[in-house]
């Protein structure tokens, strides 16, 4: 069941890729019943509450313990509902947001791609299966910030989403693996069941892994600064990806493992203090912005440090406060961009300094936003006010209590959100909608009407978030139930309750709403205040260009120094590495040099081996000493023969074929390069290079002597051709010769790759000497006359 | 560079070279040669004919197929390892079967290595062959013209067009 309808959102988004979906008047309308379609079925064939979770096994990849196993339990359920309610507001919205892009379907793809991953994430059991999930939302999240790539900006934040969610991601993999180690299972649920050795520092690294994965998907401090970035994206993806579902794989993954960890001294108070940060440095931050939607992409961030305060205490308020701060969440924040992305359509412009009096123009986008802006204030009896209502009485003993600092410093952080997004909220109603512009003396802006259909996705959620507290004594509340006790199995039934009578909470809550609505006023001096000072701090995304031009920097070095436009160089820098790793392979081995003796082997007359090592010696000192280029080669060719006629001595006739062809082909190779060679006398070296040279040479030949000896000499390992001997004929088919029969039977892998490596040269030898564009020209400006380091400088976004 | 002699040499000894690598690559499962043998030996034919009849002459020629005999190559001998594994269950496990007219045995590791001789043969003729005709100014403008399509082909001699 949950397998097909991945497998069906994977369909549909190849068949809205294939179909040109921006030509149709009806895609939006039917890209929305997709998403829906799976809620329903899902919704008619899941058992009842008490029966969850539901399990589901295929098999996969079993060797590596890799199975499609899901688990869908109350949190999962939670999930779902979101991801598959909000994803088809949002696919139904896209049609009209992408209205005349050909990339409409791409974009549809990834948007239903993505949609299915994170629902795996929510479902997988397996944590390899996952992160298999977790990277597939990490892939479609970058091409969908990437959508507009022509555009400035829209490379580097995917590029920077990418690297810092990815990054996050091979750290949640190495902290799984080492959780499944310890626990011995891969299994998700069984592994948070299971007994825990708290004090293994295995599992303090797993934490901290784990940590810094959720951390870098969730935008928690300091890796915040790609979700802002993220804005690059189409509204649509923003809307879904980076404000209701995917920065909350993060949160989902902490409170999926919340259970097996809460007990570890780390692991509260770091989330504690992490959420309190990120909320108190980015509700600042939003205040400072202008544009819409990095407007929103802060209160996000906000928002997403406020849950992972709300899973670093430990009560029975606290993992309704998590549930309860999702839903209400996703239900305003998803709304309020799709507000802001109409806003945009109709103004074209995000600045919200330039926008005005939009409310007779857009009358139901101004309900929209109003409902939504509502509850994201905090008014009391909206979904946002009994979110932060729990979330405070969570906190509320910790710092009055215990005293903590802590505690405090949380404590701080959830009114200074709560200020911060009461001022953002008025913004988002007052100064768009009904402020009228200090420039404008006609009391309307010129705008472009959406269609009623995107509006009507946002409505809907809108109106779904509004009515929700009627639901609480029906299915919504079941559901925060089951929720909040995957979480933190504490106890009986858990009820909501929208007003919890006058007490510390709402008067910090009233605080705040009030302390925003003034803070409103100030917000033109903070702007003045921010350009002054806070545009100077660096901000992440600027460090982290920093790292990868150094990265870059330091690569263009190391390719520098190793691959240098000297062949004398390149031979130089492989023949030292061969003697190194071999001199090292020799002193760790320990072996005596004193045990290996020369065997004499030779089935002819000794005689006859010292002549033709004398006429080689004799051909090798000629070539070096030669001061024509000729004698030079001839010479060369020489050594060769007298090898060939080595292996014909030691009954090879294998090797002594393919010496000789090699030597033959090699000679002529030469003798062509020569043919064109200028006859100039050999240019003389510096001393340095002669000692170079003279010491590399000695090196190689001792090389290839101690080589020689190790092999031919007493046996020191036990040789292999025995037993590939008696092999042959039986295992190959009466194979008689051994060293064909090794080469296509035996070792064919080998040959196999071998012969690509060959096939491989020949493409670069052939694009070499033939591709145009790689010959470089000194009469095109813009190339490089000295050879091709064009491909190594640092790429710049400016 | 074509002289009289090799004309008449040519043929005949390039007939034999063939032959030579045709019989080394058959031959290699009992005897002493095999696929790589055979292909450095079937190069060698080829870049007798480069020597003797030019090597604009070859390019004409033989230029277009090399890099495709070398990806027929490959593909033959991937093909076999794949043959291997479907009759077999086991990759790179030989397969014979015996064709009774012809009195002879054909099996998967001849056709890997008929791939393997195929890759040795034109990867180092194409070497030889581009490496020549790179070192000499003249070849590679005819290689820019081959390639925009202006190319006379069979043309023979490389050295008649004097340096623009």
């Amino acid at each position: 069941m949950l397998i097909a309808s991945l497998a069906f959102l994977c369909g549909c988004g190849l068949l809205l890729w294939r179909t040109q979906p921006e030509r149709r008047w009806y895609t939006g309308w039917i890209s929305f019943l997709m998403p829906f379609a799976v809620l329903v079925y899902l919704g008619i064939r899941l058992p009842t509450w008490d029966e969850l979770p539901y399990r589901e096994i295929w098999p996969w990849v079993d060797s590596i313990g890799l199975r499609l196993s899901f688990h869908l339990d109350g949190l999962s359920l939670l999930f779902t509902l979101l991801i598959l309610l909000i994803g088809a507001v949002v696919v139904l919205y896209t049609h009209y947001y992408l209205h005349e892009d050909p990339r409409q379907g791409a974009f549809y793809l990834y948007l239903f791609l993505f949609m299915a991953s994170m629902l795996g994430i929510v479902w997988a059991d397996n944590v390899l299966l996952l992160f298999v999930f977790w990277e597939g939302t990490t892939f479609t999240s970058y091409f969908l910030i990437g959508h507009r790539f022509h555009q400035e900006g829209s490379q580097r934040a995917a590029q920077q989403a990418l690297a810092v969610t990815g990054a996050g991601g091979l750290c949640l993999l190495w902290g799984l693996l080492l959780l499944a180690s310890t626990q011995n299972t891969f299994a998700l649920s069984q592994m948070i069941q299971g007994p825990i050795d708290l004090a293994d520092p295995n599992v303090t690294l797993a934490l901290a892994l784990i940590l810094i994965g959720a951390c870098t998907k969730s935008g928690q401090f300091p890796f915040h600064f790609w979700l802002p970035g993220a804005m690059a994206a189409p509204t649509p993806a923003s809307a879904y990806l980076h404000s209701a579902t995917m920065v909350k794989a993060g949160i989902y993954l902490v409170a999926r493992l919340h259970p097996l960890l809460a007990d570890h001294p780390y692991w509260l108070p770091t989330l504690l203090s992490l959420g309190a940060v990120t909320a108190l440095v980015c509700a600042i931050f939003t205040l400072t912005k202008t544009d819409l939607k990095a407007l929103l992409a802060y209160a996000t961030l906000t928002q997403l440090g406020l849950l992972f305060v709300a899973l670093g205490l430990n009560n029975e308020y606290a993992s309704l406060a998590v549930v309860l701060g999702i839903l209400a969440h996703a239900f305003y924040k998803g709304p309020l961009f799709l507000v802001v992305g109409i806003v945009e359509h109709a103004t074209s412009t995000r600045d919200y300094r330039s926008i005005a009096r939009l409310a007779s123009p857009l009358k139901v986008i101004f309900v929209i936003s109003l409902l939504t802006s509502l509850s994201l204030m905090g008014v009391p009896v909206w979904p946002g006010f009994v979110a932060k209502e729990y979330l405070l009485s969570a906190l509320l003993p910790l710092a009055t209590e215990t005293g903590s600092v802590l505690g405090w410093l949380a404590l701080t952080a959830v009114v200074a959100a709560g200020i911060s997004f009461a001022a953002i909220a008025v913004v988002l109603t007052y100064r768009l909608f009904l402020k009228r512009h200090p420039d404008d003396t006609t009391g309307s802006v010129a705008v472009h009407h959406p269609p009623f259909s995107m509006a009507a996705g946002p409505l809907l959620l809108a109106a779904l978030g509004f009515a929700s507290p009627l639901f609480l004594t029906g299915p919504l509340g079941e559901l925060i139930d089951v929720a909040a006790h995957a979480i933190q199995d504490q106890g009986g039934h858990f009820e909501v309750h929208l007003w919890s009578g006058w007490g510390l909470p709402v008067f910090l809550s009233s605080l705040a709403l009030a302390l925003g609505c003034g803070i409103y006023v100030l917000l033109p001096r903070i702007l003045r205040f921010e350009d002054r000072i806070l545009g100077r701090v660096p901000s992440g995304a600027d460090l982290l260009d920093r790292l990868q031009a150094f990265l870059v920097y330091g690569a263009t070095n190391v390719t520098r120094l190793f691959q240098s436009r000297s062949l004398s160089t390149h031979i130089a820098i492989v023949m030292s590495t061969a003697i190194v790793i071999v001199l090292v392979a020799w002193q760790r081995s320990g072996l005596d040099v004193s045990t290996l003796r020369i065997v004499s082997q030779s089935r002819v007359l000794p005689q006859l081996e010292i002549i033709l090592a004398g006429i080689g010696a004799a051909a090798a000192i000629t070539a070096v000493l030669a001061r024509a280029r000729l004698t030079s080669i001839i010479s060369l060719s020489v050594v060769g023969l007298i090898v060939t006629l080595w292996f014909v001595l030691f009954a090879a006739p294998d090797l002594a074929l393919t010496q000789l062809l090699v030597e033959v082909l090699v000679f002529v190779l030469m003798l062509i390069i020569l043919f064109k060679l200028p006859e100039t006398i050999l240019p003389t070296l510096p001393l340095q290079a002669h000692v170079r040279n003279l010491a590399l040479a000695f090196g190689m030949g001792a090389f290839g002597f101690g080589l020689v000896l190790f092999t031919a000499g007493e046996p020191v390992f036990r040789p292999i051709g025995e037993a590939l001997i008696k092999a042959a004929p039986a295992g190959a088919h009466g194979g008689a010769n051994v060293v064909n029969v090794i080469l296509v039977d035996f070792r064919g892998f080998d040959t196999f790759g071998e012969v690509t490596v060959i096939a491989i040269a020949g493409i670069g030898v052939y694009s070499l000497v033939r591709a145009h564009r790689l010959r470089v020209r000194a009469d095109v400006p813009g190339t490089d006359p000295q050879g091709s380091d064009a491909s190594f400088t640092t790429p710049r976004h400016d | 560079m074509t002289e009289l002699y090799s004309k008449y040499v040519l043929a005949a000894l390039t007939a034999a070279l063939v032959l030579l690598a045709v019989f080394f690559l058959l031959r290699g499962h009992d005897l002493p040669g095999g696929g790589f043998v055979g292909g450095l030996m079937a190069a060698a034919a080829i870049e007798l004919t480069v020597i003797s009849l030019g090597a604009r002459h070859m390019q004409a020629r033989i230029g277009r197929l090399l890099v495709p005999t070398a990806g027929f190559g490959l593909l033959l001998a991937a093909g076999s390892i794949i043959v291997g594994f479907a009759v077999t269950g086991t990759v790179f496990a030989g397969v014979w079967a015996h064709v009774a007219f012809l009195e002879i045995d054909i099996g998967t590791p001849l056709t890997f290595d008929l791939g393997v001789f195929l890759v040795v043969m034109s990867v180092t003729a194409l070497f030889l062959l581009d490496l020549t005709l790179a070192l000499s100014p003249d070849d590679v403008r005819a290689l820019d013209l081959e390639e925009t399509g202006r190319a006379e082909s069979g043309h023979d001699g490389q050295r008649d067009e004097s340096a623009a």
